[in-house]
């Protein structure tokens, strides 16, 4: 039992370790500065902090809906929400593609109103929000649904509108659900590849994420690959640790 | 009690029915009063409360019929009329605090002002005489779960009186707690309760007895038995009352007899005119009885046995009798045995309604 455990530890261990130790130290700093790496990293940044948003704002409301609603086909829906959950991303791009496109099902009217979606960054935070909003809305639908509705009661018979007791009892008490969903979101929408590559295209500084770029830069410069790929790792551990850290407890404090 | 037939309204008044439930109950309460409700559960005593609150669970568990509460019509079906529970003006306090987790004891307090838009500082003022009354004022700063069970059900007290509800629901209020909790929480109530209109769901007599003038009794959903919770409990009007005071009642003709399973003398023969010998003083009275189940409880028993004939017969009778006597008689369920109640013990009385 032990053993398995500690293979298992090893299992997840050993792989960025290795990476660790095949990247150049000496030259570290140039690799992943370079103007490609810059582009890419804050592309990255920006476009995963927009998608988190899309999937609190999306995901919010649907997890809601998910624990609180009572309606037929209930299971069904909570089924299809996980369906980016499933799908291979790539295939997440090409319905993504099929459907926000220029010549997808909203590609006319959405070129109507203006709004030229594929192959922008736009089309980034679209992809990474879509393969991401499972993560949230699990999440929060765990939070939401574990006996807090009891609280709410309390607050209605206190003279609590139900806006007001969202606001004041359920947001606040499903806080750290809502932390870790978005800390998850936010590490899978960093990590996208299939479905951003697929439907937003591979253009430096405009929809090339930083694991496009590991992706390139793999062929044509493997050093900075591998630095390029342990500054993923450590933004990912650095949201992580944010997330569950001494002082995220006291966030559930929140008034 | 009686729902209604005057034409003055009481201040509260309810005659509802949950159809879901098997509820169909008409209670009222005067301002300032305290109604208590008793009875097994499943009478319906919680889905009670939940009607009144507006709190029954579910689209399809509807309460029908009408709430009046202090002028206001807060139900009425065949108007269309449902207020909102937040509108109600009733506060619940239930078994479990359920204080908000993330709000220290004082913003506990002040939740239901705020919810009013009291601003904060005023609402938290307010908030701190309120935890005073309950005698919580050390602990306005802490977090639910660093105070303990009977402090976190004071300031869920407070939090509820706080906004000064027409009436005030108390679902099993002690009744998670230990007995040195309970009893200072029941003296609390005491004093809280002396103006306030409340109904108090309790299974404990005790709790009637102090706290509500007057008392209801479910069973199945229906009122069994209702007055002034004293009267109730002394002179039981029929046998809803009479177990929860822990009389045995025999009505026989007008007339009740009403006695206590203690007062009374088991004897394998019919105690004959020599009862003396047996230790009855003379006078007392016998019913002839079959027992039906015998409940062990440490040195005595307590034997379950339905009247066989006379007065007692098809009346349910309890005895509490010495173990060794019990095992000297080889009592078991089908013997037949006499209960002897001295002339003492017994309380004959025409009962009410």
């Amino acid at each position: 039992m032990l053993l398995a455990a500690v293979v298992g530890l090893a299992f997840i261990l050993v792989p960025p370790l290795a990476m660790a130790l095949r990247v150049d130290w000496t030259h570290f700093i140039p690799l992943v500065t370079g103007q490609a790496a810059l582009d890419a990293l804050s592309l990255s940044l920006r476009t995963a902090c927009l998608s988190t948003a899309l999937c609190i704002v999306l995901g919010v409301p649907l997890a809601a809906v998910l624990s609180r609603a009572q309606f037929p086909g209930k299971r069904v829906l909570r089924a299809l929400v996980l369906l980016p959950l499933v799908i291979p991303p790539v295939v997440g791009g090409l319905a993504l593609l099929y459907a926000f496109g220029r010549a997808g099902l909203l590609g006319p009217p959405l070129r109507a109103l203006g709004v030229e979606l594929s192959f922008s960054t736009a089309a980034v935070v679209l992809a990474q929000a879509f393969v991401s909003l499972p993560y949230l809305v699990l999440s929060m639908e765990g939070a939401l649904s574990s006996g807090e509705a009891r609280y709410e009661t309390v607050a209605a018979t206190l003279g609590s509108s139900p806006a007001a007791t969202w606001w004041r009892v359920t947001l606040p008490l499903a806080l750290p659900g809502l932390l870790s969903g978005a800390v998850l979101a936010f590490a899978r929408c960093l990590g996208e590849f299939g479905a951003t590559l697929t439907f937003a295209g591979n253009l430096q500084g405009v929809t090339r994420t930083l694991p496009l770029e590991i992706y390139l830069a793999r062929e044509s410069d493997p050093d900075a690959a591998a630095a390029l790929a342990l500054v993923l790792v450590a933004v990912a551990i650095l949201a992580v640790g944010l997330a569950h850290g001494p002082w995220a407890r006291r966030w559930t404090g929140v008034r | 009690m009686s729902a209604g037939r005057q034409r003055i309204p009481a201040f509260f008044e309810a005659d509802v029915r949950v159809p879901s439930r098997g509820l169909d109950l008409q209670l009222s309460l005067e301002e300032g009063d305290t109604l208590a409700i008793m009875g097994p559960n499943g009478a319906g005593k919680s889905s009670f409360a939940a009607a009144v609150t507006g709190t029954l669970p579910g689209s399809r568990r509807q309460a029908v019929g009408r709430i009046e509460l202090g002028g206001r019509t807060v139900l009425d079906s065949s108007r269309g009329v449902n207020v909102p529970t937040h509108r109600r003006s009733v506060a619940l306090m239930a078994q479990t605090p359920l204080l908000f987790p993330h709000l220290d004891a004082l913003d506990n307090v002040a939740f239901g002002l705020r919810s009013r838009g009291v601003p904060k500082s005023q609402a938290r003022q307010d908030a701190l005489v309120w935890l005073e009354k309950v005698g919580g004022r050390e602990f306005a700063g802490e977090k639910p779960w660093q105070i303990s069970g009977g402090q976190a059900q004071t300031v869920a007290l407070a939090r509820a009186l706080a906004t000064r509800p027409g009436l005030l629901m108390l679902d099993e209020p002690l009744n998670a707690l230990d007995v040195t909790a309970s009893t200072r929480m029941r003296g609390i109530l005491k004093e809280l309760l002396a103006r306030q209109s409340a109904v108090l769901i309790t299974h404990e007599i005790l709790d009637a007895l102090t706290l509500a003038s007057h008392t209801a009794i479910l069973h199945d959903g229906r009122v069994v038995a209702s007055g002034p919770t004293r009267e109730l409990f002394t002179r039981p009007p029929n046998v809803f009352a009479a177990r929860l005071a822990g009389l045995n009642l025999i009505r026989t003709g007008g007339d009740a007899l009403a006695f206590r399973a203690a007062d009374v003398v088991v004897s394998a023969r019919e105690p004959g005119l020599g009862a003396e010998a047996s230790g009855l003083p003379a006078g007392a009275r016998h019913f002839p009885v079959r027992a039906q189940a015998l409940e062990p409880r440490g040195e005595t028993v307590l034997l379950r046995a339905e009247g066989e004939a006379g007065e007692s017969a098809g009346h349910e009778v309890h005895a509490e009798a010495d173990v060794s006597l019990v095992a000297a008689m080889d009592a078991s369920p089908g013997s037949s045995l006499w209960f002897s109640v001295p002339e003492g013990a017994l309380r004959r009385y025409r009962p009410a309604g």
